[in-house]
């Protein structure tokens, strides 16, 4: 080693220049050949956020805030409830309405807009923290896809219609039957929902990127009102509503559209 | 040798410290000659490290002549063209061992900068994406070679920890042993062509008896300019694989058989918790191409989709790689 470096510090400038270079090489070979040996190639990429449809209240409410109660039907004909989809990545969605036929409300779907010189009522608990703030809000009459702002809902097992106003399939469930008074009123007759879908819905605030935009809606409940003296056996009864019904479900569902319908 | 280098060092040392008690000419005399002699040994060590890790990292010979090292030519070279991924950091930080596979605007497995021009957020691939790869072999050796292409997919999860202070930490590690690199592994199929006027993919890329992916006896020349085009598909709905409406299938009515069969037996992979025998897959899957029926069909469906959604909750990245066999 040492006769080596006593040899390399005899040479002229001119050949430790080529010593360098000749090192260099060596080293730079072996090197470029390691890169170069590796047999497999691979392409890397992220996976994406599942897209994710959400439902939601009016405002800037989160669903929990969807209130169905406090109907009174001696009051007006009619209740608006507003909610939200949140419809993310989709431009086009599906909204699935189901209702128990307990009471004998008729349902609308209409898309709606905040305005202040709107009409239907929303109570806010989040835009501005710990307080309740009202909102209004306006049926967009112009909006694609409806009918002046009506959401056309397609029944999906629609109300049979020839024994009266006959909601659900009443052979299912007559073997069912509980009766609240064991006499007259066939309680299960009403309990199987009506399935209704408004399909591929258009996105109103389109955002590619996926963030929480919202498109708003209202139910609305309508009835009719029952006079006072009517009584189970009178004409119709069924298809009046009374204060003397207490619930109703209703299901509120959305998902991406997959019919091109 | 190591033994005397550090010897040599020593001495050095000694000389300069010596240096530092005598006259300032001393001193500068020594110190220009303890860097001459600083450089070679830098030089020698690096030759050393080099050679040695040629020598691990490659299982072909090594021959050492003196100084140096010189390596067995590799018979191939993969090619691919022409730029780094978006992620190319990330990977880069994974040590995975391969080489990375370069993308361009056509080619690429979304993870080109093109997509943003596209309308999205940042490149990414999620259900219903759809793409193509390219490479080719050149042989170093010969005039043209032979080889078998084996594609795999490893996926890893990013998370993120707090390490204290309000710091975190994030962290990609690897899946294994999960279902969910099943499910992406199968989720995203591979098809060798495409059909130009109708989009249908052709050339279902499928497993050999050990549940690989390969593609076999693919022969390339040196200098060559082909170069192999990979399809890549994630079917965002399960009637895009099966349905007996040609319109929504993805691929050409020749493949239906072999795509079938690849699912059966793919059957954990392309379904989240699938009980049903291979078989009964198969049956099940080919009376839907012929005739729709809803009760079928939704069981399939909504665990294909289960399984969608355990990847997007369960994996972060996804590296797809292809590996070259010469079959010696």
């Amino acid at each position: 080693m040492k006769k080596i470096i006593e040899y390399v510090k005899k040479l002229s400038l001119p050949l430790k220049i080529q010593l360098i270079i000749a090192l260099i090489c060596t080293v730079a070979i072996p090197v470029s050949a390691w890169f170069v040996l590796r047999d497999r190639i691979e392409a890397f990429t992220k996976i994406k956020d599942p897209p994710s449809i959400n439902l939601a209240s009016g405002g800037d409410d989160p669903a929990l805030y969807i209130s169905l109660e406090n109907i009174d039907v001696s009051i007006g004909t009619d209740k608006y409830i507003v909610f939200s989809i949140e419809p993310g990545k989709y431009n086009e969605y599906d909204i699935q309405l189901s209702h128990t036929t307990n009471i004998p409300f008729t349902y609308r779907l209409y898309r709606v807009q905040e305005d202040a010189n709107g009409t239907i009522e929303y109570i806010d608990h989040t835009r501005v923290e710990g307080e309740e703030t009202p909102l209004m809000y306006s049926i967009i009459t112009d909006a694609r896809g409806t009918t002046g702002g009506e959401v056309t809902l397609t029944d999906i097992n629609p109300d049979d219609g020839l024994t009266g106003r006959i909601l659900g399939d009443e052979s299912d469930l007559s073997a069912g039957r509980k009766n609240y008074d064991e006499i007259n009123d066939d309680v299960n007759q009403y309990a199987k929902p009506l399935y209704t879908i408004a399909r591929n819905q258009l996105q109103l605030n389109e955002n590619e990127d996926g963030s929480d935009e919202r498109d708003y809606f209202a139910i609305r409940i309508s009835w009719a009102q029952g006079a006072n003296n009517m009584t189970d056996s009178s004409a119709g009864y069924w298809n009046y509503a009374f204060n003397n019904k207490e619930t109703d479900i209703i299901y509120i569902s959305s998902k991406y559209s997959t019919s091109t319908d | 040798m190591n033994g005397k280098i550090w010897e040599k060092l020593g001495n050095l040392y000694k000389s300069y410290k010596e240096g530092a008690d005598e006259s300032e000419k001393k001193l500068a005399s020594s110190s220009i000659s303890l860097v001459k002699t600083g450089i070679l040994l830098v030089f020698l060590f690096i030759i050393l490290i080099f050679s040695a890790i040629a020598w691990f990292a490659s299982n072909r010979s090594v021959t050492g002549t003196g100084m140096g090292a010189s390596v067995q030519d590799m018979p191939y070279t993969i090619q691919t063209r022409s730029g780094s991924g978006t992620y190319n950091s990330i990977y880069n930080s994974l040590n995975t061992g391969g080489m990375e596979w370069k993308i361009s605007a056509g080619y690429n497995f979304d993870n080109h900068a093109s997509a943003i021009e596209e309308g999205e957020d940042e490149p990414g691939i999620e259900p219903g994406d759809s793409g193509k790869l390219e490479f080719r072999v050149n042989p170093n050796i010969d005039n043209s070679i032979t080889v078998d292409c084996v594609f795999d997919i490893k996926v890893y999860l990013q998370s993120v920890t707090p390490i204290g202070n309000g710091e975190t930490e994030t962290v990609i590690n690897e899946i294994n042993g999960s279902a969910v690199k099943e499910y992406v592994n199968s989720h995203i199929m591979l098809f060798t062509g495409q059909d130009p006027d109708t989009h249908k993919y052709t050339g279902l890329i499928g497993n050999d008896e050990s549940m690989r992916r390969v593609l076999t006896n693919q022969t390339y020349t040196r200098n060559g300019e082909t170069y192999t085009t990979i399809y890549w598909v994630w079917p965002k709905f399960l009637s895009n694989l099966i349905s007996n409406n040609n319109s929504e299938i993805i691929y050409a009515p020749t493949e239906r058989s072999a795509v079938i069969q690849y699912i059966a037996n793919n059957k954990n992979g392309f379904f989240k918790d699938c009980n049903d025998s291979v078989s009964q897959v198969a049956s099940d899957l080919t009376s839907l191409s012929t005739a729709y029926s809803n009760s079928i069909f939704n069981r399939y469906n909504m665990k294909y989709d289960n399984a969608d959604l355990e990847i997007g909750n369960n994996a972060s990245y996804v590296l797809l790689s292809m590996k070259v066999e010469t079959g010696e």
